[in-house]
């Protein structure tokens, strides 16, 4: 098989697996109809306010029931609610896989995307697209960063009291929720201590308008973004360690690395040419899943802190059944990851010569 | 083999005999790892506490942990009882329950007195003074069902005394029976009591007093300091709570009332405290438990059996099984799992939606799992001895079965070891995300916690969350152990 069919396959899948779930989450919300319920209560709410109004206004009463029944016949034709539910969403399914996303019709997503209603889909997901990347890609950067130059340092203390510290951190840290870790610390260091910002959800203005005064923006947004960083981090680097660990650990042992420090090079040599050299795709693995995977937010700790990114906007658009945002989201979201997985496959065959086919 | 009737039960023994011993070489070996240690000890305190919890607890307890009825006569965000030991000023809880009065007078009307003595020995009110009774008998009066009156005083320690409780009762002709499995329960009257605190310790003073904290006054020196305002200070010392049921005096009952409980609700409450709706904490994480275990342990068990045969048929059979199955294991690993459990737990209703996240898991788990056993399972085929019994005639499933899965099975029982947390911690997490699904969890207490904003109830946040790790703590040391085991290539020794 030639690199260029093994890649051909893979994408395929991947395809496959991009338009499933952007198809599935439409059956699911239309099928269950979950969605119906929420639009007619919705339709409900509307067509009693104007029941109230024509009553006010000294309208006849056989003419308010006339005018209340064709204003909530109108209604439901505007929601599309006389249509079945495969109807409604077919044209809405492929106009989000041609990234035509639509408008959103929800105010609380207009709310987490900080700007008035009607909000469009693309504008609500780039508003809160970076708000999350200062949060959460920021932070799994930092645990990276540190976790490949600690990593193999730990490998090479292994048995010793550091290296079996890491480990139990390493324990511990993954048997803590971070959504958890989160309340104590929002408790000790923002309550308590005072070090922090107690409401979040300030973040947006800084954010919103940082261009108009970057110096001061950027202390504010590290003055709101600090605390969860430093949540992340805690919690994550432990796992991070472990597994950069687990990587050198089994690289080691190889005999190419065995026949290198039997040629008598020195060992910061070994290290860098040798060791991580061919650790790298797992490595890169690693921290390419894991910022691609960031860019979605962490749905729970982003609710912990009130935090207005990518996990909050989801979330609101699930509660208010808002499609044309959970398709938007789900397929934007699930593309950056796919894209993420090919760019990977193809810097596999770049970094590790045993898979050129 | 089956018609073979003697032969069978001495299979079934050495079979036996052979797992046994399997068992105890493993549990030794795990028990020869620090962490194993650890991990073992660890999971035998949570299944015995879950049997305990089973047994204590009354089965319909998630029906009552919602029903705001049962939790009255319970303090509200109260600390735990010991913290009093510590120093810290919370006037303590205090029950007492009678079988029958403490003194009977007749006159105009039948007089049940119940007395309890109640003593205020920190600087702090009682939230509420709560009227317990189980079982009323009703008076009929030429087959007239007669009114009960309820009246009840404090007499507090400066010798001043307070009524708290005056109200007449009509009760059903079948009470005695309803009473008796749910009790009445009547709280202090606080409009009563702020009337009679401006009669009797104020004296025409024209203060304005606001009966939410009604309760405070009657359990405090007050001082005037001007036309509209007074200050309050706990007044400690004994304090007498006397209730008494009016009956009239024709009606021949010697005992009114099967169980009379007189509650002074403190500001403390058992070994782990109350929350917001004063319900008992310890009790809802005595629940958890078995919760937690069950939920851990159907979806880590029934993923792991799926992955394990999944990735053995995959590899073994190969071609369009293997090339379908690894398809849909390849598909699924590019879902994102948290966004589509949310999006399906929340439209399911409630009563179902623990089922779905514990079914959605396990559709999602398998497939890391079939990979690994699809690798391991490519290679023991190839092995001499499984060629050797495909020429003898051995079915392909007597090859499997006997041959290629009880060789991965060790790596499926670290696997599944790993797996047991995840499904606990994200049941926690989508109920502190605020779907609820009924039953009480660890993450639903932390849920109504991070709900009502009360971080600073520290007897509310913190345990939940400290068995919540200690729990998959336990598995990860656990799974650490038995990987070392079965993959001698990370031994540290």
């Amino acid at each position: 098989m030639g690199v260029g069919t093994v890649l051909a396959r893979r994408a395929v899948a991947l395809a496959v697996a991009l338009v499933l779930v952007v198809v599935l989450t439409a059956i699911i919300m239309g099928a269950s109809g979950y969605d119906k319920t929420i639009w007619q209560a919705l339709i409900h709410e509307q067509v009693r306010a104007y029941q109230m109004s024509l009553r006010q206004s000294n309208v006849p009463p056989g003419r308010v029931r006339e005018l209340v029944a064709e204003y909530k016949e109108e209604l439901t034709k505007i929601y599309g609610l006389d249509k079945p539910w495969y109807q409604r969403f077919g044209p809405l399914v492929v106009n989000t896989l041609t990234f035509n996303l639509g408008i959103s019709e929800s105010y609380d997503v207009a709310n987490v995307a900080g700007v008035p209603y009607p909000v469009r889909v693309g504008d609500a997901i780039m508003l809160c697209l970076p708000r999350t990347i200062v949060m959460i890609t920021i932070a799994q950067a930092i645990c990276a960063v540190i976790a490949l130059r600690v990593g193999p340092l730990i490998a090479y203390k292994r048995g010793t009291l550091f290296d079996r510290s890491i480990v139990f951190y390493a324990a511990l840290t993954n048997a803590i929720p971070v959504w958890w870790l989160g309340m104590l610390l929002i408790y000790l260091l923002s309550y308590r201590a005072g070090f922090f910002p107690t409401n979040f959800r300030s973040v947006i203005a800084y954010i919103n308008t940082f261009w108009e005064n970057p110096g001061a923006n950027f202390v504010n947004i590290l003055y709101y973004a600090s605390l969860p960083i430093i949540t992340i981090v805690i919690a994550f680097l432990g796992s991070w360690f472990y597994s950069v660990r687990a990587m050198v650990l089994r690289i080691v042992r190889e005999y190419f690395v065995m026949v290198a420090r039997a040629k008598g090079l020195p060992e910061k040599y070994i290290v860098s040419k040798h060791v991580l050299r061919a650790a790298a795709p797992p490595v890169v693995t690693n921290v390419i899943l894991s910022l691609a995977g960031s860019l979605g937010g962490y749905i729970i700790t982003e609710s912990v802190f009130n935090w207005p990114g990518m996990g909050t906007l989801y979330w609101v658009a699930i509660r208010s059944a808002d499609l044309p945002t959970i398709l938007g989201l789900t397929y934007m979201l699930t593309l950056v990851y796919i894209i993420a997985r090919f760019i990977l496959e193809v810097l596999y065959i770049l970094l590790d010569p045993r898979v050129r086919y | 083999m089956n018609g073979d009737g003697s032969g069978a039960p001495v299979v079934t023994e050495s079979k036996l005999k052979s797992l046994s011993r399997t068992l105890r070489t493993w549990i030794s070996e795990i028990l020869s790892y620090g962490t194993g240690k650890v991990g073992l000890v660890l999971l035998i305190v949570f299944v015995v506490t879950s049997i305990v919890a089973l047994v204590t607890l009354p089965p319909d307890y998630r029906y009552m942990w919602n029903n705001p009825k049962y939790w009255q006569d319970y303090p509200q965000l109260a600390p735990p009882e010991w913290i009093r030991a510590l120093g810290y000023q919370n006037a303590k809880h205090e029950v007492t329950t009678y079988d029958s009065p403490t003194s009977v007078k007749t006159g105009d009307f039948k007089i049940f007195k119940y007395v309890m003595y109640y003593d205020l020995d920190v600087k702090d009110y009682p939230q509420n003074i709560v009227f317990k009774l189980q079982g009323v008998k009703v008076p009929i009066v030429n087959n007239i069902v007669a009114p009960i009156i309820i009246k009840a005083y404090v007499e507090r320690s400066d010798k001043i005394t307070i009524r708290v409780l005056d109200r007449t009762l009509h009760l059903p002709p079948n009470t005695t029976v309803a009473y008796v499995t749910e009790p009445l329960m009547i709280s202090a009257d606080r409009n009563l009591i702020i009337t009679e605190i401006s009669t009797k310790m104020l004296k025409g003073a024209e203060v304005t007093l606001n009966p939410v904290v009604a309760i405070n006054y009657l359990f405090s020196k007050i001082r005037v300091v001007n036309a509209s305002v007074i200050e309050t200070e706990p007044l400690e010392g004994h304090y007498k709570v006397v209730l008494e049921l009016y009956y009239p005096s024709v009606v021949k009952i010697s005992n009114p009332v099967e169980k009379v409980s007189i509650v002074v609700v403190g500001n403390c409450y058992g070994y782990m405290g109350t929350d917001n709706r004063g319900r008992d904490i310890a009790q809802a994480l005595l629940y958890g438990f078995p919760v937690a275990l069950a939920i851990g342990f159907v979806t880590a068990i029934a993923s792991t059996l799926i992955g394990l045969f999944v990735g053995a048929i995959s590899a073994y059979y190969g071609g369009l099984i293997d090339e379908l199955l690894q398809r849909v294991i390849d598909v699924m690993g590019n879902i994102p799992l948290l966004p589509f459990l949310i999006l399906l737990v929340n439209i399911t209703p409630v009563e179902y939606r623990l089922q779905v996240i514990m079914t959605v898991l396990i559709v999602f788990y398998w497939g890391g799992l079939a990979i690994v056993v699809r690798s391991m399972t490519l290679s023991i085929k190839e092995e001499a001895y499984v060629e050797a019994a495909r020429a003898i005639g051995a079915s392909n499933a007597r090859i499997l079965l006997r041959h290629i899965i009880p060789q991965i099975i060790p790596y499926a029982v670290a696997s599944l070891v790993f797996s047991v947390p995840g499904a606990i911690l994200s049941e926690a997490g989508l109920s502190v995300l605020g779907l609820e699904h009924g039953w009480p969890t660890w993450g639903k207490v932390l849920s109504a916690a991070r709900l009502s904003g009360r971080y600073d109830a520290w007897w509310w946040v913190l345990p939940p969350g400290i068995l919540l790790a200690l729990m998959s703590l336990t598995f990860v040391l656990l799974g650490m152990a038995i990987e070392t085991i079965v993959e001698p290539r990370l031994r540290t020794r």
